[in-house]
């Protein structure tokens, strides 16, 4: 124990390896400090560092249950072939859920904002709160695009509303789908689009950097349905065609095809191969009703990021 | 970004993620910053926040050669179960900080279910409470053991009881009276009141005490948030006051001076505790070291936190 210069070695660098976690933990020293002030080299200082870790002189705890979110999010990328996913811890309630799924979004979206950023946008409960993370940042030059037409009542999240309340928060140019969402004829639908203004909106669209939407399920919860957007008749026979859920008001069945439904004839949204040519593909959505829908938008669409919650990763990674 | 209360609420995911690849995979902030597709100064940044916001926790356990014997010396000398000796800080002003991250790290260990916790005020508690981050205790309550300032500053008597709760989920029984008030009478008056009996009825009864000490200098926080005035330090010195314990100015052998200020402070009696099973004082620096001694003696502390400079000076002979 004697602290002279023939003392262990081994005790030396073990007393190093406490000063450096004092100083490297508590009085906050960057490690170029910490290499300074203990007059060693910044590998050296790397070594000391790992090196209190793994001899248990520092202990560091990370909320244990991020653990398990983040295996999920990595075997997330894996099955599904993503570039990132984020898993957080959902609510109890689906609006709970809705609320994390969408904040975290949100701040992802934030993170990936620069000059000049084309953002297209979806709609929903959950996009709904990817918005209040985006107070306060700052980009030039920005555009939000709203991928789909909007309605002339809403109860609750109108997707035109989306779309301006981010460009407000943004200080960005807003493009709008100066449309229903959904009309009469599918003729009627391809008229719009070939007006010259709508057209426009389309190949902007296209070109959008960053495309944010969430997925929709097919159960009488639906956003689509309690708004009244889809009566009961339409709903039930998209039901009996297969469907799980929609993207952008486009129905897919379980593996992830586009039916073959009047209702995807009339909606009017940027469609799905208009969807595949942007540059990053985020989708957000979480809790239990949306598991089959995210399985076949997965399935559907090149997904760059997925955010989701704890229960829907799982029940993704289940089957 | 911090403007909505809802959103602060959620934790950030980025901020974890970036947290369990550092401190438990021992990922560089390079490769984070690869894998979560961003920049380098943002992961920095995000790092620091899981420390700010309690993410992270951190326990020094490894003890220096140096220190270790300066807490076996101690424990001699002192009768003391415990000292803990943090080694000394780059900054002095950093020694509040390495007491309190210790006094966390004590803490934490010893906390069990349905523990009553009594605790006092100051920089060191604060940043005490600041290490802690979130440490769930089913059945705590943590009671504070001296009376409140009308301004609140983190390092006040309320403030440190009521974090400490919080961190550890626990029941807070706060001491609602001025910490100073006008006489001796008016203390009396106001221990009489039900509410207060029952308070000190309960610090009586807690199992564990974590104070620190004041010094008599002229930046300790009784005189440097204007508590007590300048002439009063003056008159304690000469009645031969050394420091504080609980708000108690005692001298270098731990009894009350005769002072009018001792009169008038609202604050769990040292005598209230003489069955409390484990009293911890956690202090540092060389200016507490004649507080650190008497406050050993008045409250027969069986712990003491404290920092390599301090405990060298209260291992020289007075």
């Amino acid at each position: 124990m004697s602290p002279d210069a023939g003392g262990a070695p081994a005790s030396a660098e073990h007393d190093l390896e406490v000063r450096a976690a004092w100083l490297y933990h508590v009085e906050r020293l960057t490690q170029a400090e910490l290499a300074r002030a203990l007059r060693v080299s910044r590998a050296r200082v790397v070594r000391l560092l790992a090196g209190a870790r793994d001899h248990g002189v520092v202990e560091v705890g990370v909320d244990e249950r991020a653990g398990q979110r983040i295996a999920l999010s990595r075997a997330l990328v894996r099955r599904f072939g993503l570039r990132q996913a984020i898993v957080v811890n959902g609510g109890v309630r689906d609006d709970a859920t809705a609320h994390a799924v969408g904040i975290a979004a949100g701040r992802y979206l934030a993170g990936r904002l620069r000059d000049g950023l084309i953002i297209g946008v979806g709609w929903g409960a959950t996009l709904n709160h990817a918005l209040a993370p985006l107070a306060g940042a700052r980009a030039a030059r920005l555009s939000v695009i709203s991928l789909l037409g909007g309605m002339t009542h809403s109860r609750a999240v109108n997707p035109a509303a989306v779309a301006r309340r981010m460009a407000d928060l943004l200080h960005a140019d807003c493009y709008q789908v100066a449309a229903p969402l959904l009309v009469a004829r599918a003729s009627l639908r391809a008229a719009l689009w070939a007006e010259p203004a709508l057209a426009d909106l389309r190949r902007r669209a296209r070109r959008a950097h960053i495309a944010l939407v969430s997925v929709g399920d097919a159960s009488d919860d639906a956003t689509l349905f309690r708004e009244g957007l889809l009566s009961r008749a339409e709903l039930d026979s998209l039901r009996a065609g297969g469907a799980v859920g929609d993207v952008l008001c486009q129905f897919l069945d379980a593996r992830g095809t586009l039916l073959d439904h009047p209702v995807n004839r009339r909606a009017v949204t940027i469609g799905l191969p208009d969807l595949r040519a942007v540059g990053e593909l985020v989708v957000a959505s979480g809790g239990p009703r949306k598991i089959g829908a995210l399985r076949a938008a997965l399935a559907a669409l090149p997904v760059g990021m997925l955010v989701t919650d704890v229960c829907a990763a799982q029940g993704l990674l289940s089957a | 970004m911090r403007a909505d209360p809802a959103t602060a609420m959620v934790p950030d995911e980025a901020v974890v993620h970036a947290a369990w690849l550092y401190h438990v995979e021992g990922w560089t902030q390079a490769r984070i910053a690869a894998e979560l597709r961003t920049t380098r100064a943002r992961v920095i940044a995000w790092l620091a926040r899981a420390r700010d916001e309690g993410v992270v926790t951190v326990r020094i356990r490894g003890r220096g050669d140096a220190q270790a014997r300066l807490g076996h010396a101690l424990c001699n000398r002192f009768g003391l179960a415990e000292a803990v000796v943090v080694p000394a800080p780059l900054h002095a002003a950093h020694t509040a900080a390495l007491v309190g991250h210790a006094a966390a790290t004590w803490l934490t260990d010893r906390v069990h279910d349905g523990v009553a916790l009594g605790v006092g005020w100051g920089e060191t508690l604060h940043l005490c409470v600041k290490a802690i981050g979130a440490h769930a205790v089913p059945g705590a309550s943590v009671v504070s053991l001296l009376g409140a300032t009308t301004l609140s500053r983190t390092v006040t008597p309320p403030a440190v009881a009521r974090r400490m709760a919080d961190a550890f989920g626990a029941e807070c029984y706060q001491l609602t009276a001025p910490l100073v008030v006008a006489d001796a009478r008016m203390r009396d008056t106001l221990w009489a009141e039900r509410g207060l009996r029952a308070l000190r009825a309960r610090a009586r009864k807690i199992d564990v005490a974590l104070v620190s000490v004041g010094s008599l200098r002229e930046d300790a926080t009784l005189f440097r948030g204007g508590l007590l005035a300048p002439g009063a330090r003056r008159s304690l010195v000469a009645a031969g006051a050394v420091g504080d314990v609980l708000c108690r100015f005692v001298d270098a052998h731990g009894n009350a001076v005769d002072h009018p200020v001792n009169r008038r402070m609202m604050a769990v009696d040292v005598g209230d505790l003489a069955r409390v099973p484990c009293i911890a004082i956690a202090s540092g620096g060389q200016a507490k070291v004649p507080a650190l001694r008497a406050g050993l003696r008045a409250l027969r502390a069986r712990v003491l936190i404290t920092d390599e400079a301090a405990a060298k000076g209260l291992l020289h002979e007075p």
